[in-house]
C-alpha cells in the first residue's frame, strides 16, 4: 500500500477533494489527518488540486508510506516498498 | 477531542511562566550607514526612535560604535550596529541565496489589504518587491534593504490551532528520532522521506489510541 497523510487544515483540503476525484482512497482520520492511499502505486497530479507549489511540496508532511518515486511540480508518485 | 486537548496542555505546560511579550528588537551590523537610515526611515517610513553612540567598551578591542533603532510597530524595533573604523569581514557579507536569506526579518500586518498597501507603497518609493509567496499559513511579500538583508511582510491567513501544534510536535519528534538514529549509525539524513515515514508511524499510533 502506498499512502500519504495530509494535515486536516484548510490549506490541504483541496488536495484531499481532488485526490478523491483522481481515484485515490481518501479517509478522514479522527487524529486530525487525512490519508490518501492506493494499492501499489499512488499518483497524484497537482494541477487539478489547484494548490500552489509551497503547499504542494509540503503536502506529505503528515506522513508517508512507501517510497517517493517522483515528486515534481506536476506529479507525486509513491510506490509500495 | 481528547487528543487535541492533550496537545494544547503539553504546549501550555511548557510556556506558562515566565512569559515573553513579543520581540523588543533584533539587531544586525551594517557597513552602509547613510543608506540604511535612508531606507528604513525615509523609504519604509519607520521612525528612528533611539540611538546609542558609545566609546568602545566591554571586550578588549571592541570598537566605538553606533547602535540605532527603528520602530516596527506594536512595541517592536529593528536595530543596527555601525562599528567605527572596522572593515566588513567576509563572513558578515550577506549571501543572497537560501542559506544566507534564512536569516531574515518578517513583520506582520493584520489584513491582506494592508499587505497589498505595503507592496504598492514600497514600489512607489523605488523598492523592488521581487517576490510574493502564498505559503501554507501566510501570504508574504519580499524585498531587500541596502545591506542585502532579506525583509518580509506577512499576513497570517488563519490562527494557528491545536492541530498545527500537535502536528509540529510530531514532525520534530520524527525528525529528531530519525536524525539521532542516523548519527548513531555514523550517517546523516539525506532527504525528508525518512522523517515522513516515521511521521506516518506516529500518526498510525495516535489513531490506534483514539
Amino acid at each position: 500500500m502506498a499512502a500519504i497523510y495530509l494535515l486536516d487544515v484548510p490549506e490541504f483540503q483541496p488536495i484531499a477533494t481532488s485526490a478523491r476525484k483522481q481515484g485515490l482512497t481518501v479517509t478522514t482520520l479522527r487524529s486530525g489527518y487525512i490519508r490518501l492511499q492506493s494499492p501499489g502505486v499512488l499518483e497524484l497530479r497537482r494541477k487539478p488540486t489547484g494548490v500552489k507549489l509551497p503547499v504542494w511540496f509540503g503536502a506529505p508532511t503528515g506522513g508517508l508510506e512507501g517510497r517517493i518515486d517522483l515528486f515534481d511540480k506536476d506529479l507525486l508518485r509513491v510506490v509500495d516498498e | 477531542m481528547q487528543l487535541k486537548e492533550g496537545v494544547m496542555q503539553s504546549n501550555e505546560g511548557r510556556i506558562a511562566k515566565p512569559r515573553l511579550q513579543g520581540v523588543h528588537h533584533t539587531a544586525r551590523p551594517t557597513w552602509k550607514l547613510r543608506e540604511t537610515v535612508e531606507f528604513y526611515r525615509d523609504r519604509m517610513g519607520l521612525a528612528l526612535v533611539h540611538a546609542i553612540s558609545a566609546k568602545g567598551w566591554g571586550p578588549p578591542g571592541h570598537p566605538d560604535f553606533l547602535h540605532f533603532f527603528f520602530d516596527s510597530g506594536n512595541g517592536s524595533t529593528i536595530a543596527f550596529f555601525y562599528y567605527i573604523g572596522v572593515e566588513q569581514p567576509d563572513y558578515l557579507r550577506h549571501r543572497v541565496q537560501w542559506d544566507g536569506d534564512s536569516v531574515h526579518t518578517s513583520w506582520g500586518v493584520e489584513r491582506q489589504e494592508e499587505l497589498l498597501e505595503w507592496k504598492a507603497a514600497l514600489e512607489a518609493r523605488g523598492v523592488d518587491v521581487f517576490m510574493r509567496v502564498h505559503h501554507e499559513l501566510i501570504d508574504s511579500i519580499y524585498f531587500r534593504d541596502p545591506n542585502g538583508y532579506l525583509l518580509e511582510i506577512t499576513w497570517q491567513i488563519r490562527p494557528m490551532n491545536a492541530l498545527d501544534a500537535g502536528d509540529a510536535e510530531r514532525t520534530l519528534e520524527a525528525a529528531i528520532a530519525v536524525e539521532s538514529e542516523a548519527a548513531a549509525a555514523g550517517t546523516a539524513l539525506k532527504n525528508i522521506e525518512g522523517i515522513w515515514r516515521r511521521k506516518a508511524q506516529l500518526v498510525r499510533a495516535l489513531e490506534a489510541k483514539e
